[in-house]
């Protein structure tokens, strides 16, 4: 299991309907085969309001892992590679 | 043992068997049963028997390979669970180590360094002063430090040291660094075979391990285990 | 889902293979003077448990009569445990008396099956069938044993598919079927006593589906207190969870509460109790064990546990407790807990009084953190950090540890 508690960024990624197809992550690209689940995070708005969709998926490179896509700054993240 | 302590026992062996007879006291793992070469189980009962001596072995160390979402990193905070009541430590060269999973996997956090040495070179350096203090260590190395190469004299400290001590070492990787896989007693590689799955979500899998080389036991032969995250992992990303 | 694997006639089949009896000659175990296990064609000449072995040998005189080991018995369920292991720790199976009792038969079912019950939680359906037929593969390849399979929600149903598919195959009930596939089968598939068995018949009611068209009452007025289970089994309804076994030897305390417990403190108030119930068997036996799981039932039908493995075997209560405890923190609770199983494995004889030679010796986490403010001093020393629990049930995953940087 990795873990990044800032988020580790990805890049070029394609979306269909909000949902995650695509994306570049350590120079390499991956292919969305399924998402296992999505929830939303909106929290502690009274200080910073953190209000993100988080999106537990399957590649076809092999990996489950969960994205973030953060809707205040429009930011998509790595956070968790399930290992 | 200093040498006090180990004055006390002695004293308090004989105080025992001159109170309750010669045979009460026997050395631990005399009973036959139990392996010969000191070890922690790796939690999964089905590999455990696969090795042949009951877990992966303390005082040696053991090399897990395989991409990411194989399942490499779940045996080792497996393995850190099974030392309870001891100090265990990550060295965490990547700095992604999953506390939150660690402990949904069993680990004590309270018992747990987290190292995050910036190179390869640091890291060896470090183990090497702290073997003999912790009960299991895990060197988890991304791709990227794995092709760096490896310091020759501080490896051989490392593994004098290791031999030593009673600490298990394993070294978590990508891509197999050859130097060290050469130095590993045993050496499994994990391949994930197919995704568990709760209606839609994907709440597990199922991964092949194979035994590459072991020291103790045959090699060439493989087992599968079940890594489950419905009883391991809950709330966010459950 | 649950699976159920169903081994008929277990005990003369494994015979059979010990002593390499031909599948022609019938096969009958005694206990004493009097029958423990037949096989099925013994069976269909109603050789039954408990007959004398005269009685069976008039009904079926070419049978070999040979002695029932039941520690060899023991043994290949074990073997059978072991295979199923691989697939999880959640299996259920009857444990095997060390010796034959004259009113009980070691395998009680109507075709003296060795029944194990398979818990695969929250796993697919269109998963299960596949791992079903897997399980079923795997122990016919380790143990040379061949069954069926029947795969439903619960227990009894699980085991009438079992009971009523073909060896080798693997029979599924859909949820919400179960009634519509139990009707037509023989009550006799119901675990209950000879007794009870005989009056069922006797009332001309032969069918699960008679049976569980009578109304609860009529049920417990003919068959007493376990008439209400049976009832409700015959209904395809049935509470009763999956106990896992274990593998060895064990001690196991268990614990059912009439109101779900949710406070953490009782239920570690209980595991004192549960410790010292452990503890005080142990003494009794002379064992120390090594290996503790403890298993919470939850309301609502779900449960958790954990188990460790200690690095010593132990028989006190105190250290019982202590790894009990740790267990229970590692467990996250979300409702209340109706019930609990305390199960300590790996038991070994006692090899001498446990000690406690170095009570002074410092904690591991200080024994580290004294090699290591060495370290520190350093200029280039690593970033080193102990783990803080901030919350650990918290919603987003970085709400639940922090890292606590260690100084020189």
């Amino acid at each position: 299991m990795s873990y990044w508690r800032e988020g580790n960024p990805v890049k070029d990624i394609e979306t269909e309907n909000g949902l995650p197809q695509r994306f570049t992550w350590q120079g390499r690209v991956h292919t969305v085969s399924a998402i296992a689940n999505v929830w939303r995070i909106d929290d502690a708005w009274w200080q910073q309001r953190v209000w993100q969709d988080r999106f537990k998926l399957t590649t076809t490179t092999g990996l489950l892992v969960i994205l973030s896509h953060d809707l205040l700054s429009d930011e998509w993240l790595l956070i968790r590679v399930y290992d | 043992m200093n040498k006090d302590k180990k004055q006390r026992l002695e004293e308090a062996i004989v105080a025992i068997r001159r109170e309750y007879g010669e045979e009460v006291l026997r050395p631990l793992g005399d009973s036959g049963a139990e392996s010969a070469v000191p070890h922690l189980s790796t939690g999964f009962a089905t590999l455990d028997r696969a090795l042949g001596i009951g877990g992966l072995p303390k005082g040696h160390l053991t090399q897990l390979s395989g991409i990411p979402t194989s399942g490499a990193m779940t045996l080792a905070c497996k393995v850190l669970a099974q030392a309870t009541g001891e100090a265990v430590v990550c060295i965490d060269l990547s700095r992604t180590f999953d506390v939150d999973y660690a402990a949904r996997c069993g680990v004590a956090t309270d018992n747990l360094l987290l190292i995050q040495p910036p190179t390869l070179d640091h890291a060896l350096e470090t183990l090497t002063a702290l073997v003999d203090t912790a009960a299991a260590v895990v060197l988890v190395m991304d791709t990227v430090e794995g092709k760096r190469r490896v310091n020759t004299p501080a490896l051989k400290r490392l593994m004098a040291a290791l031999h030593r001590s009673r600490c298990a070492l394993l070294l978590v990787e990508r891509a197999g660094t050859p130097l060290l896989s050469e130095k590993a007693a045993v050496r499994l590689h994990f391949q994930r075979e197919r995704w568990l799955r709760q209606r839609q979500d994907v709440n597990g899998y199922r991964t092949q391990v194979r035994i590459l080389k072991n020291q103790w036991g045959r090699s060439d032969q493989s087992v599968r285990l079940v890594i489950g995250f419905s009883t391991v992992v809950q709330g966010d990303g459950a | 889902m649950i699976v159920c694997l169903v081994l008929p006639y277990f005990a003369t089949t494994l015979a059979r293979q010990e002593r390499s009896v031909p599948q022609a000659v019938p096969l009958i175990l005694r206990s004493g003077e009097k029958v423990a296990a037949t096989c099925e064609s013994a069976a269909v000449r109603e050789v039954v448990f408990g007959m004398t072995i005269q009685q069976a040998k008039w009904l079926c005189p070419e049978a070999q009569v040979i002695p029932i080991n039941l520690q060899t018995i023991r043994q290949r369920t074990e073997e059978v445990l072991h295979s199923l292991s691989r697939f999880t720790h959640l299996i259920e199976t009857e444990r095997i008396a060390a010796k034959t009792k004259t009113r009980a038969a070691p395998f009680p079912d109507a075709r003296q099956s060795a029944v194990f019950y398979v818990d695969l939680e929250r796993l697919a359906r269109e998963e299960t069938m596949p791992l079903a037929q897997h399980m079923g593969v795997t122990v016919r390849q380790e143990t040379a044993f061949e069954g069926a399979c029947g795969v439903a929600t619960t227990k009894f149903p699980a085991y009438a598919a079992a009971s009523e598919t073909r060896t080798g195959h693997v029979r599924v009930i859909e949820k919400g079927e179960e009634w519509a596939f139990l009707a037509a089968l023989p009550i006799t598939l119901l675990p209950m006593k000879a007794e009870t068995r005989r009056r069922l018949l006797l009332l001309g009611i032969e069918t699960l589906g008679a049976f569980a068209s009578l109304p609860v009452a009529a049920a417990a007025a003919q068959c007493g207190k376990e008439g209400i289970l049976l009832h409700q089994l015959a209904r395809g309804i049935d509470p009763r969870r999956v106990i896992p076994a274990t593998l060895q030897v064990v001690e196991r305390v268990t614990r059912a509460f009439e109101l779900p417990l949710s406070d953490g403190q009782i239920v570690g108030a209980i595991l004192r109790s549960v410790s010292a119930e452990l503890s005080a068997r142990l003494q009794a036996s002379g064992c120390m064990g090594k290996t503790l799981h403890l298993h919470l039932m939850l309301e609502g039908g779900d449960s958790v546990q954990q188990k460790t493995t200690l690095r010593q075997s132990v028989s006190s209560s105190r250290y019982l407790t202590e790894a009990l405890l740790r267990l229970l923190a590692r467990l996250s609770i979300s409702s209340g807990v109706c019930g609990l199983v305390v199960t300590l494995a790996d038991l070994v004889p006692f090899s001498g009084q446990q000690l406690e030679l170095f009570p002074d010796q410092p904690k591991p986490r200080e024994r580290l953190h004294k090699r290591l403010s060495s370290l520190l001093t350093r200029p280039d020393a690593p970033p080193c950090f102990w783990i803080t629990t901030q919350d650990r049930a918290a919603r987003r995953i970085e709400q639940r540890y922090g890292l606590e940087r260690v100084l020189p």
